[in-house]
């Protein structure tokens, strides 16, 4: 043993101070989630809703969380690390159409587009997450092919097989067009061409039997912006959207599921709150209706996650440091469908949510 | 094994006073750094005090909040970098050393009977085994400053943050994934057999050739990577998490080749 007195020594330093980190790692508690139930309709429709949360310190653990209590973690490292890209969300075929050097991508509630224009053909591809389905289709049309450095292509809007596009060109001109691929048909055909001022942006918002509405932001020379207001071009003339004016700064109305009105969720109300609200624009009366559930707790609003599908509202905010208030609100009737908390036993703070993804 | 364990002993032995005084100073230097770090800002803070005539916590606002523990420990990215020179150093002088030194101890080693690759895996665990000690005391000085740092400063005066505080590099090093150390580890394995297989080149062929096959070596490292890169963004062939694979792949392969390429060295090549 005296032989190997140094070996032992400087191999002793090494396993001893190395075992002290590693006996510290596994000491580390990560977050233990259960999930509570306050209100709940229907308990079947609860195993589609998969809840992402990720904590953001020391430890990397992603937790995969349904509301009927079924949770899995999985703890990152530098070698999952390298495998969990953007890319591992789709399919090997989709993702490499999408990473084609000419392709232009979107996305739209939990559908991811592609869109690539050549001479004389436009591939269009889409992938939902939700129901993990995936859709090609070759349209021909007579556009000019844009420049991928200088143009921008995005879904704006998709009703059935009619997929609403707005084009921009930021050539020597600003323009911009509204493209309807009718996918059943194969054809491309041009809703609207505008040339745009300089200084004018333009983002389309919704197409529905009212007409295309768009917001427009008009900034000055320093670049600030000057002024911002929804617009409804019904094909014969187009008209400010005056009731929308007041929240056309923060941009946030896009189409309800029921095409006849416009709706904005996760506006910024108060820090804290107990009150879920959303606001709706009715094309019908032109006006703006706030809507409002009250919750079981007071919720943060700083770090809260709300998304819309099939005219509900998924509403998840931390009601203290480690706690989170998830809500199902049912916006047609202004009800609240589920309330639960995913309490974390460990109280460990600095969780974040990633997404939250429904399976229809 | 006996000789294996013969010839590591004999390798820790002889740089033994040199790695203790390493890892003494480092553990002294970066103590000092934190004292230094706090005592600093205690006292830029009493200087905001008396010349401003601003209460204390008008001068911690002056000074962009509490000391965090990342703060007090900004010094320590450079002694890490220190560190991982020292060692890159060291596994060249662990070879050379063998060659230049008064006894050339290479005969010696050279003549033993046995399979030479022990002598590689005896210099390769050593290093290893430095680089292991290096990390494990690394963790021990962090958790020293931390208690430091918490009894030097008034409490009002320190920021919360994780144990480790803020510093990209430690944060790189310490994740708390047992993985992840081992992964810091297999790199460190992978940078000293690159670093072996040069001075094995070095000490087997002539000068000019040397250079040559060391040029070739790196050549096989860097040029597939390069062409693998150009390939996938080309042709969109691979998806990431396949293309992530594929370069997993040529790595071990590639390691594989270097560390065949040391033994064959040492076996055929070297000369004294």
């Amino acid at each position: 043993m005296r032989r190997y007195k140094e070996m032992i020594i400087v191999g002793g330093i090494a396993g001893v101070t190395l075992l002290s980190y590693f006996g510290y790692a596994v000491s580390i508690k990560g977050s233990d989630y259960e999930v509570e139930s306050i209100r709940k309709e229907n308990a079947e429709a609860l195993k589609k809703v998969n809840i992402e949360i990720e904590n953001g310190d020391i430890k990397p653990t992603q937790y995969n969380i349904q509301l009927d209590g079924q949770i899995h973690s999985e703890s990152q490292n530098y070698i999952t690390g390298l495998f969990n890209s953007y890319a591992a969300d789709f399919p090997a075929d989709f993702y490499r159409f999408l990473s084609k050097e000419d392709v232009f991508t979107s996305e739209m509630g939990s559908r991811t587009y592609g869109i690539e224009v050549k001479a004389s053909q436009l591939n269009y591809h889409s992938y939902d997450k939700s129901t993990q389905k995936q859709f090609k289709k070759t349209l021909s049309h007579r556009l000019t092919v844009p420049d991928r450095e200088m143009a921008d292509i995005r879904v704006f809007h998709q009703d059935g097989m009619n997929v609403y596009v707005q084009r921009d060109d930021h050539g020597t001109k600003e323009k911009s067009m509204v493209l309807l691929l009718n996918l059943a048909k194969g054809k491309v055909e041009t809703l609207q061409s505008e040339q745009l001022k300089t200084n004018q942006e333009r983002h389309y918002v919704a197409v529905n039997d009212y007409g295309i509405v768009y917001r427009d932001i008009v900034y000055d020379a320093e670049g600030v912006e000057k002024d911002s207001a929804y617009y409804l071009d019904n094909g014969k003339g187009v008209k400010r959207i005056k009731a929308l004016d007041t929240y056309a700064s923060e941009g946030n109305f896009n189409a309800a599921e029921d095409d006849q009105s416009l709706i904005a969720y996760g506006t910024f109300d108060s820090e804290k709150s107990k009150s879920i609200k959303w606001n709706t624009y009715d094309f019908k009366t032109n006006q703006v209706k706030e809507h409002k559930v009250e919750g079981s707790h007071t919720y943060r609003f700083n770090g809260s996650y709300t998304m819309i599908a099939k005219d509900k509202l998924y509403h998840i905010a931390n009601i203290n440091d480690s706690d989170f208030q998830v809500t199902v609100v049912d916006t047609k009737n202004e009800s609240i469908s589920y309330q639960g908390i995913i309490k974390d036993k460990n109280a460990r703070k600095n969780r974040l949510v990633q997404e939250i993804t429904v399976i229809p | 094994m006996k000789k294996f364990f013969m010839l590591s002993n004999e390798e820790i032995k002889r740089s033994f006073k040199l790695y203790l005084s390493i890892l003494t100073m480092l553990v002294i230097v970066e103590l000092t750094s934190v004292v230094y770090q706090v005592l600093h800002y205690q006292s830029k803070l009493e200087d905001l005090m008396k010349k401003e005539r601003l209460t204390e916590m008008e001068a911690v606002d002056q000074l962009n909040g509490p000391l965090t523990f990342g703060d007090a420990t900004n010094y320590f990215k450079y002694m890490i970098a220190i560190g991982i020179m020292f060692t890159i150093l060291y596994a060249f002088q662990i070879w050379y050393r063998d060659w230049y030194g008064e006894s050339k101890y290479i005969y010696r080693l050279l003549m033993l009977p046995g399979k030479r690759i022990t002598i590689l895996l005896s210099k390769l665990t050593t290093v290893l085994v430095f680089v292991c000690g290096f990390m494990g005391i690394q963790w021990i000085t962090i958790l020293l400053s931390r208690r430091l740092y918490e009894w030097l400063l008034p409490e009002h005066l320190q920021a919360a943050s994780k144990i480790i505080g803020e510093s990209a590099a430690l944060n790189m090093l310490y994740t708390f994934n047992v993985i992840d150390t081992f992964v810091i580890l297999a790199l460190a394995l992978f940078v000293i057999t690159m670093v072996f297989l040069f001075v094995l080149t070095e000490r087997s062929y002539q000068k000019g050739k040397a250079l040559l096959t060391i040029a070739k070596d790196v050549a096989l490292l860097v040029v597939p990577f390069i062409a693998l890169r150009y390939l996938f963004d080309l042709t969109s062939m691979l998806i990431p998490n396949q293309q992530v694979f594929v370069y997993l792949s040529f790595i071990l392969i590639y390691f594989a080749y270097i560390s065949w390429k040391c033994v064959r060295l040492l076996n055929h090549k070297v000369s004294i």
